[in-house]
């Protein structure tokens, strides 16, 4: 076995929370609000409930196949060569998947803070950190994420504290104004991050109590679409309309907290937490990658996966799109493929596994 | 040596590149601090973009220096350029600074009547888009050119008239209350409200003790993004009454019989609803406030009678109900809903907003609006009884 350490349940669903709450609260409010307008904060709660149901598919899948990932049962249930075949493509998704994360952290920075230095630098800075993080395994990944896991979370609270004088609680009326078709519409951008937790198809054989996975999703997906759900309604009742144009509605809500005259623009709170966030969710992926890697590879370590991964995200995060607009037109475009890889694919293989009768059927039983 | 330890020492050497600092930097005697910038529909070209850029040397230090240097110059310069695009002609303004114009530290943005009335659209996308400006920054509309204002030296007890410019407009509506506060952020909200005009507080070159001054008086009805109409400072409280915005002032009442007496406002609080007859809309508009006397201007007046607490109360409330109802009627005639009427029924009676949205323009002139006024005066402060001479 390539890796060594253990991890909680606890700290997995951390490392989940933390994989997923960055993008989603850095791009996803803008969609969100596009589609669904005030009526956005619902379609946090539909979405969660989508992440719950996603959870479930997933977790059953774990279960079955106890002490394997993904690309080892994906084998015994495939056979050699569809199952190697899946293996590498799950392989370049994540490191796919990755580049979008990567390049979003970069296009953040650049648009907002620092207009003369080419997002190279970022990229280059960030996948740096994720390959040092993901060389070290899981369980320093998970226990980087505890000490991260807190600062993140106060940023965030403590942003949502100070916003409170600014909300206008009159805002999110009408609700249902057009009837709940613009709800759901809203929800379908975030079905894409709330799904994210299939990574845990990775993790799962690396967790120390391997019965609780449903658990370990459940309470991640609760937890990111209560902060979600906060973080919209913050938005909607301070920046209400606003929030259609601007990229980065809760940057802007950040920078409208006013605590006293002369103690304002303390937006980098925010910033803080998606970094941090945005660091280890790279680190994580990469790290899914890199196992993955070297599980269809069959080889005794990591070697130099870590590396040749992190420079392949890094190509693929400069090259593949030649403007911020390509990067969000392209999030949208792909939102039905990202959800066919991330819940689709691991649904099939469960109905196989159930109709071939593979993997451990005591275990899903119960 | 060891290897860890040859890497130790290659890191620390190449972080001591980083100690010099930024080698891009932009020294601040190569910047124009832009503190306020006026926009103008253009005469050639399509904008016409004053900034007030401050020119740090004769602005800092203490003491004697400080004030021979401000005597000998002006801290700020007033530079008048044209172009297309807004961010151009800011920009264009490098050709008579000489320095780049450095925006995050800007307060206020001043627009020309006719610009104003033909729409800030651009302007808006310009504040929002533009990294370096802040959605603090006001908005002021000039009745006339917003170059005239900002080539007007007066700045108040500051140094720099962009700084008073802010400073007047957001003490003043806290303090004077006859000043609506409007920033960008707020203008941008309105803009996707529907339902619910906004306003911003007009300027206007007056003389002050014989120097020309740019002072805020009153306020520019918007619909949408263009201007459509002007406030009275009285209309312009009567619409800060009437959406509880209004945080202090004072306001002065006549009994019957002329004895006239100056009160204070204190907690203002708004309460607006909107109810059906016969399938019409009425609002309703209720309104408490908390008062103090202040200043009474003869004599003859039994303060310490109870009664005429309360005549001075109702006269009090039919003054407050004039001024809004002044507000009210020019609103109603330039067909800007600012008290949001319109967005109450979105919000409220979302089916009904439905049917009305379409000629909310033709409800909203002639909706009856019902007023319910509630001063309470609270004390009369240090004085009992009105001073008089004891026989």
């Amino acid at each position: 076995m390539i890796e060594q350490g253990r991890i909680s349940g606890r700290q997995a669903t951390f490392l989940l929370i933390v994989a997923i709450v960055p993008t989603s609260v850095i791009f996803l409010p803008h969609f969100m609000y596009l589609k669904a307008q005030q009526d956005a904060w619902l379609s946090v709660i539909l979405v969660s409930l989508y992440g719950l149901g996603a959870g479930l598919v997933l977790a059953t899948l774990a279960q079955r196949f106890p002490g394997r990932t993904l690309v080892e049962f994906g084998r015994e249930l495939l056979g050699p060569v569809w199952g190697g075949a899946l293996g590498l493509f799950y392989t370049l998704y994540f490191i796919y998947l990755n580049s979008f994360i990567v390049r979003e952290l970069g296009e953040l920075l650049v648009s907002n803070f620092y207009d003369q230095t080419p997002v190279a630098v970022f990229i280059t800075g960030i996948i740096l950190v994720a390959v040092y993080i993901s060389r070290h395994g899981l369980e320093v990944a998970a226990r980087i994420n505890d000490t991260m896991f807190i600062i993140i979370l106060i940023s965030l609270l403590s942003l949502l504290l100070f916003v409170a004088l600014q909300v206008e609680p009159g805002r999110i009326f009408p609700v249902l104004e057009k009837g709940p078709l613009p709800a759901v519409k809203g929800a379908v951008p975030a079905a894409v991050f709330l799904s994210e937790t299939f990574i845990i198809l990775m993790l799962a054989p690396f967790l120390a109590r391997t019965a609780k996975i449903r658990a370990v999703i459940s309470r991640a997906v609760l937890g990111t679409g209560l902060i979600q759900l906060l973080i919209m309604l913050a938005m909607i009742t301070v920046l209400d309309g606003l929030a259609a144009f601007n990229l980065f509605p809760v940057l802007v809500m950040a920078r409208q907290i006013r605590l006293a005259p002369y103690l304002y623009n303390i937006d980098p709170l925010l910033i803080l937490a998606w970094l941090l966030s945005g660091f280890i969710k790279a680190a994580l992926f990469l790290y899914c990658a890199n196992l993955a890697a070297a599980q269809l590879f069959k080889l005794k370590s990591f070697g130099p996966l870590p590396l040749i991964n992190g420079v392949l995200l890094a190509l693929l995060a400069l090259y593949l799109w030649e403007d911020s607009t390509e990067l969000t037109h392209q999030i949208n475009l792909l939102a039905p493929f990202f959800a066919a890889v991330q819940v689709g694919i691991p649904l099939f293989l469960l109905v196989l596994a159930i109709i071939r009768k593979k993997g451990g059927v005591k275990n899903a039983g119960s | 040596m060891p290897a860890a330890r040859l890497w130790l020492w290659g890191i620390l050497l190449i972080l001591l590149l980083l100690l010099p600092g930024c080698w891009d930097n932009i020294e601040l005697e190569n910047r124009a601090i832009i503190t306020a910038i006026g926009i103008d529909k253009g005469e050639r070209k399509k904008f016409t973009v004053t900034i007030q850029a401050v020119v740090p040397g004769q602005l800092g230090g203490g003491g004697q220096m400080a004030t021979e240097r401000a005597g000998a110059q002006n801290p700020v310069k007033v530079v008048t350029t044209e172009d297309d695009d807004i961010i151009e002609a800011i920009t264009a303004s490098i050709k008579h600074t000489g320095r780049l114009p450095f925006l995050p530290y800007m307060e206020i943005i001043i627009v020309g009547e006719d610009l104003a009335r033909e729409g800030l659209t651009p302007l808006v996308d310009l504040v929002n888009r533009e990294r370096y400006m802040r959605l603090r920054i006001l908005l002021a509309i000039a009745d006339g050119s917003a170059r005239e204002v900002l080539e007007t030296p007066g700045a108040g007890l500051q140094n720099v008239p962009g700084h008073f410019w802010a400073s007047a407009i957001r003490t003043a509506n806290k303090h004077y209350g006859r000043v609506c506060i409007c920033d960008f952020f707020e203008f941008g909200t309105a803009l996707f409200n529907r339902g619910k005009e906004t306003l911003a507080p007009r300027v206007t070159i007056q003389k002050v003790s014989g120097q020309s001054q740019a002072t805020f008086s009153g306020s520019a009805l918007f619909k949408g993004d263009r201007l459509a109409g002007w406030l009275t400072e009285r209309e312009t409280r009567g619409y800060l009454w009437a959406t509880g915005l209004l945080r202090h002032g004072i306001t002065t009442v006549t009994l019957p019989g002329g004895k006239r007496a100056a009160l204070e406002i204190r907690a203002p609080k708004a309460h607006r609803d909107v109810f059906w007859v016969e399938g019409n809309p009425v609002a309703s508009l209720t309104i408490k406030s908390k008062h103090n006397l202040n200043e009474i201007h003869t004599t003859g007046l039994q303060l310490e009678d109870p009664a005429t607490i309360d005549r001075l109360e109702s006269a009090l409330k039919e003054s407050i109900e004039s001024e809004v109802r002044a507000a009210l009627v020019k609103a109603q005639e330039s067909g800007c809903d600012i008290f949001g009427f319109g967005q109450l029924v979105r919000r409220r009676y979302p089916d009904k907003w439905q049917r009305l949205k379409e000629h909310w323009d033709e409800v909203f002139p002639t909706l009856t609006v019902q007023m319910n006024v509630e001063p309470t005066i609270r004390r009369t402060q240090q004085l009992g009884n009105v001073l008089k001479g004891i026989d």
